[in-house]
């Protein structure tokens, strides 16, 4: 472990509708090499079309294959949440295996809805991190889905659950929506993941909810992760706060163990 | 500490770029509701933060009555539009037109005229994707050969759209691409690859955004130096010493 730079806490794996060069697993190690990103934590795609079990195996080949350096966390499609448990249970049994990740948009099922609440049930009793992706209120309409005020009443009742806000409440309202929520919860997370290109926005957010809540993320090959670098080492920080930023937080999120194999 | 060894490898290499920014904007538009209103001193600050030497100018509606910032390495974008006269100063550097916005053909008899005004100048048109269709840009291209024609990856990002502007940009070598929101994985390896690192262009579309995340996109792209440099601003400073005074 020693010597990690960055970790990518926030990238996915799969196939693409649209150009992206190099998103097979091998490109990504590639240029995860080239960025000096040490791990990065996958959500397979296939977890958003309800293809379970192959989002299963393809997540486990990627682990296995990269040496362990691409972690995954499993989707939850509360549209079918039986089949959803049942393989999010065997992923459990999967070195590899970090967290749980759902995406209201991608399912259509606001981030408030009762059929979430078996998932935060699960991660609360397994001791598991929970990303979500969220969103602003946008020209798109189901991003409404993903707003972060949604999940206002899951941040209250499941406060040992470390939640992370994927993408940071995007681009307009969520935004703030986001902040308000990491700073009202000790255990609410922010990550940088995806085309929050707005200047300033790396310092906004530590100005208001602390470095320690902030994970660096890519959203690669979505987006291509040199998007981020560059703006995160010269964002006008203090060392000790890029670090958090960079590596620290995600492993106190989603690899605690390593965490403390680093301090040792 | 390794993190600030880094920071300053990636300052020098920055610097070494030369950037010019094609994207600057003065003003503000309800379109970016997060973003600081765009001064010279803002513009200035963000750009001695990023590197960026020099800069053509645009202006959001509502402050095209302010005069233009005198700063040597400063130019401007004019606004042409259809039925009026365009009679750029010294300044200005390059065109724009906004056809969706302000409801108007870019095929049409008044629009042709600016066209060839702009050909005759050798003053190159910016256009955002998102205020033509991608047919009437091709048509408009193919139809003007001569025009150099930057479209920019503004005010949505492109990401979605490479299928379609990918072949555009094989088809007509007059369609070059700003960067400023062009952030599909690998992009700018392959358009140099593919059709050369003359065909892109730094933008930073500050202040809504942030120079630093196009000029990632440069400084880590996997392509010669030289390459980086004509992005960066090797390519807008030429189209610029080509207009006719």
């Amino acid at each position: 472990m020693s010597g990690i730079r960055i970790i990518d806490s926030h990238m996915h794996l799969g196939e693409w509708d649209f150009f992206t060069h190099g998103a097979g697993l091998k490109g990504i190690l590639n240029l995860m090499d080239r960025l000096e990103i040490g791990r990065a934590y996958s959500t397979h795609q296939l977890w958003f079309a309800a293809r379970f079990k192959e989002a299963r195996e393809e997540s486990v080949r990627a682990y296995h294959e990269s040496d362990g350096r691409i972690p995954f966390l499993a989707g939850f499609d509360p549209r079918y949440p039986a089949d959803s448990l049942s393989e999010i249970g065997l992923c459990a049994k999967e070195e590899g295996f970090l967290g749980i990740k759902i995406h209201p948009s991608f399912h259509e099922t606001p981030a408030d809805d009762a059929g979430y609440r078996v998932i935060w049930e699960y991660v609360e009793s397994n001791g598991l991190p929970l990303l979500s992706h969220t969103w602003s209120d946008t020209y798109n309409p189901i991003q409404r889905l993903s707003q972060p005020k949604l999940f206002e009443e899951y941040a209250d009742k499941y406060q040992s659950v470390k939640f992370v806000l994927g993408h940071s409440g995007g681009p307009g309202n969520g935004r703030q929506q986001a902040v308000d929520l990491a700073r009202k919860h000790p255990n609410v997370y922010l990550d940088t993941a995806g085309d929050l290109f707005s200047y300033g926005f790396l310092k906004y957010l530590v100005e208001n909810v602390g470095a320690h809540k902030i994970l660096f993320g890519t959203d690669q090959p979505m987006m291509d992760p040199r998007c981020q670098v560059v703006r995160t080492y010269l964002a006008g920080l203090d060392s000790e706060s890029k670090e958090l930023i960079f590596y620290k937080n995600a492993l106190a999120v989603y690899e605690p163990r390593l965490l403390e194999e680093e301090k040792c | 500490m390794w993190i600030d060894e880094k920071e300053t490898e990636i300052r020098e290499s920055l610097d070494k770029l030369d950037l010019f920014d094609a994207g600057a904007w003065l003003g503000s538009t309800p379109a970016f509701p997060l973003m600081e209103r765009g001064t010279p001193e803002l513009l200035e600050r963000i750009h001695g933060e990023s590197y960026i030497k020099g800069a053509l100018i645009s202006r959001w509606p509502g402050s095209e009555g302010e005069s233009f910032p005198a700063r040597e390495s400063w130019y401007a974008i004019e606004t042409a539009l259809p039925g009026q006269d365009f009679n750029p100063s010294e300044r200005v550097k390059a065109a724009r037109i906004f056809p969706a916005s302000m409801g108007f053909s870019p095929l049409e008899g008044e629009a042709r005229r600016i066209f060839s005004i702009l050909t005759d100048k050798k003053m190159p048109l910016f256009l955002m994707h998102t205020e033509i269709s991608f047919s009437d840009l091709d048509t408009l291209a193919a139809e003007h050969p001569g025009l150099n024609i930057v479209l920019e990856s503004q005010t949505k990002k492109i990401l979605y759209h490479m299928g379609t502007v990918l072949p555009m940009m094989q088809r007509r070598p007059n369609i070059l691409l700003e960067i400023s929101n062009l952030c599909n994985q690998g992009i700018i390896e392959y358009i140099v690859k593919n059709f050369g690192p003359d065909r892109l262009v730094f933008g930073s579309f500050a202040p809504a955004s942030d120079p630093l995340v196009p000029a990632g996109m440069i400084l880590q792209a996997g392509i010669p130096e030289d390459a980086k440099r004509e992005i960066a601003g090797g390519n807008m400073r030429r189209m610029i010493s080509e207009v006719a005074k």
